[in-house]
């Protein structure tokens, strides 16, 4: 299973850093900004809220719904409290939002026990908060990925992580047929019917004429018609076009390209 | 603003990053496109299916990419954007016009609204995918608020909070098991899970709260189902088996 190269559990929260383990200035008077605040005892309660959910959170799996409420409402807590790491005016703002991406990623793999991606979960009893560990993930994100060519891979690596592992969205597409190709026999096999499928439904009884051949057509046409327009031209309620494609013509669409040999190489 | 008045009283609905990798797996997902429109329409559906698949992955909801529509050829010829959640079923998700508020309705294309679990809607951050760096999650519509508008279109007030989505898909997840439990093919299965879940979401209760705290009137849901399948014409499910699913996906919530 993937791990993730960074694990901010072993952090300590930014109050507790000494000045030697504090990185740039903006680091330092974030710190020296927090310190106050202890001093005063001004500690924002938004990280006390998101502790008492991450520490409810943990009493549940993953998959279950008390869980996936919570952390859509941490979610939300979070983003509405706009206390997450800004962007840095170095980076661009997609670098920011693919650095995002993987932070929201590492939160919801490891917010629980046990980790799925980091060597320790978040820790409520520890000296973090959840937004001061998740912030401290973000900030290697951003310091990092950016780096350079090396990690370049992490702009694709988003945002398919699995049991299994990172998966590049890219994946999606690689071993997908060539829809172009696809594109031009699906053409053929309309025009053609040689099944005669095609001619041998029609979308109301009252309609003979209007078949499947005659929808897919006007879908195939270089103007690509929508079936509501399609509907509309036919005077047929739309309901029942939409009804018609996804039960009538999609199955034999779909048919159609699972045996295509020549799309399948069969 | 419009994202404000579909999101709760005081606060933004939850946005999702719009990556790199999003952005160059919609590019390749559109190439070879006959035209710019369809090129056009195919990225858009491409990155709102992406958005949505990032949401379901947070929450570790197990998708299918093998039978995933955004990759089929087909996506030149149809307009969906759909995520299929392993055990639950197909997510549409779909990018809402910006400019409506809560009293408007949406036109969903007509491939998109049958055989949904439901729609997923979102609102890119700017006016277009394209100059978007994240989406914003509006709310849910439920598999038969799709299905009951047989082509018109929905409105954004029929939408529900995540919170309540995160029930319905339990709902659905628990219903599609006890069918097939009860050896309901899987073809068939969709249709009658709605039906359900259709049933065991309008009690009045649920109207008000949309939530599970609230007390069933069992003998009402079966009444529902019952109707609704002399209504369609289809078999007449038994009393006997709209009670037997009823009070199982009862014990599953409680047990949760």
């Amino acid at each position: 299973m993937f791990k993730d190269d960074f694990d901010p559990t072993e952090d300590r929260d930014l109050l507790g850093l000494p000045p030697g383990e504090l990185g740039d200035q903006s680091q330092l008077s974030e710190h020296l900004s927090n310190a106050r605040f202890v001093h005063h005892s001004k500690i924002d309660p938004i990280h006390g809220e998101l502790r008492e959910m991450a520490r409810c959170m943990g009493q549940f799996p993953p998959k279950h719904r008390r869980r996936r409420k919570l952390f859509d409402r941490m979610v939300k807590l979070i983003q509405d409290s706009k206390k997450l790491k800004a962007k840095p005016e170095e980076l661009s703002e997609e670098q920011y939002q693919d650095a995002l991406s993987r932070t929201w990623l590492y939160f919801s793999r490891n917010i629980c026990e046990p980790p799925l991606t980091a060597k320790k979960a978040y820790d409520p009893d520890g000296p973090a908060s959840p937004l001061t560990w998740l912030n401290r993930y973000l900030e290697k994100r951003l310091q990092h990925d950016w780096k350079d060519d090396k990690q370049a891979k992490f702009k694709i690596a988003q945002p398919f992580l699995s049991d299994e592992g990172w998966s590049d969205p890219m994946e999606l597409v690689a071993d997908a047929p060539d829809a172009a190709i696809a594109l031009e026999r699906l053409r053929h096999w309309v025009e053609t019917d040689p099944g005669k499928k095609l001619k041998a439904i029609s979308v109301i009884e009252a309609r003979p004429e209007i078949t499947a051949q005659v929808v897919l057509r006007d879908r195939l046409a270089p103007e690509w018609l929508k079936l509501r327009e399609i509907a509309e031209r036919y005077g047929i309620a739309p309901g029942t076009v939409g009804y018609f494609w996804t039960t009538k013509v999609k199955p034999l669409l779909l048919d159609f390209l699972a045996n295509d040999s020549e799309l399948f190489g069969g | 603003m419009t994202l404000m008045d579909l999101g709760s009283n005081e606060t933004l609905p939850i946005a999702i990053p719009i990556t790199t990798g999003m952005r160059e797996a919609a590019d390749a997902l559109a190439a070879g496109a006959p035209n710019g429109a369809i090129a056009g329409r195919v990225r858009e559906n491409a990155l709102a299916t992406l958005v949505g698949a990032a949401y379901f992955q947070l929450q570790h909801y197990a998708i299918d990419w093998d039978r995933a529509a955004v990759r089929s050829p087909l996506r030149f010829v149809e307009d969906v954007a759909d995520v299929l959640l392993t055990g639950i079923g197909a997510v549409e998700c779909r990018a809402i016009a910006p400019g409506l508020t809560r009293g408007d309705s949406v036109a969903l294309p007509l491939e998109a609204m049958v055989d949904r679990v439901g729609c997923l809607a979102i609102a890119w951050e700017s006016a277009a995918a394209a100059d978007s760096s994240s989406a914003r999650l509006l709310g849910f519509w439920p598999g038969f608020v799709l299905a009951q508008a047989q082509g018109d279109s929905v409105p954004l007030e029929g939408l529900i909070s995540l919170d309540a989505m995160v029930d319905y898909l339990f709902t659905v997840e628990t219903l599609e098991r006890l069918l097939a439990a009860e050896e309901i093919p899987e073809g068939q299965r969709a249709g009658i899970v709605q039906t359900f879940a259709k049933a065991n979401w309008e009690l009045p209760e649920n109207k008000r709260r949309r939530s599970f705290q609230v007390a069933r009137d069992l003998e009402d849901r079966e009444q529902a189902v019952l109707t609704r399948e002399t209504d369609d014409g289809a078999s007449v499910a038994s009393r006997q088996f709209a009670q037997r699913i009823f009070e199982a996906l009862d014990q599953e919530i409680a047990a949760l």
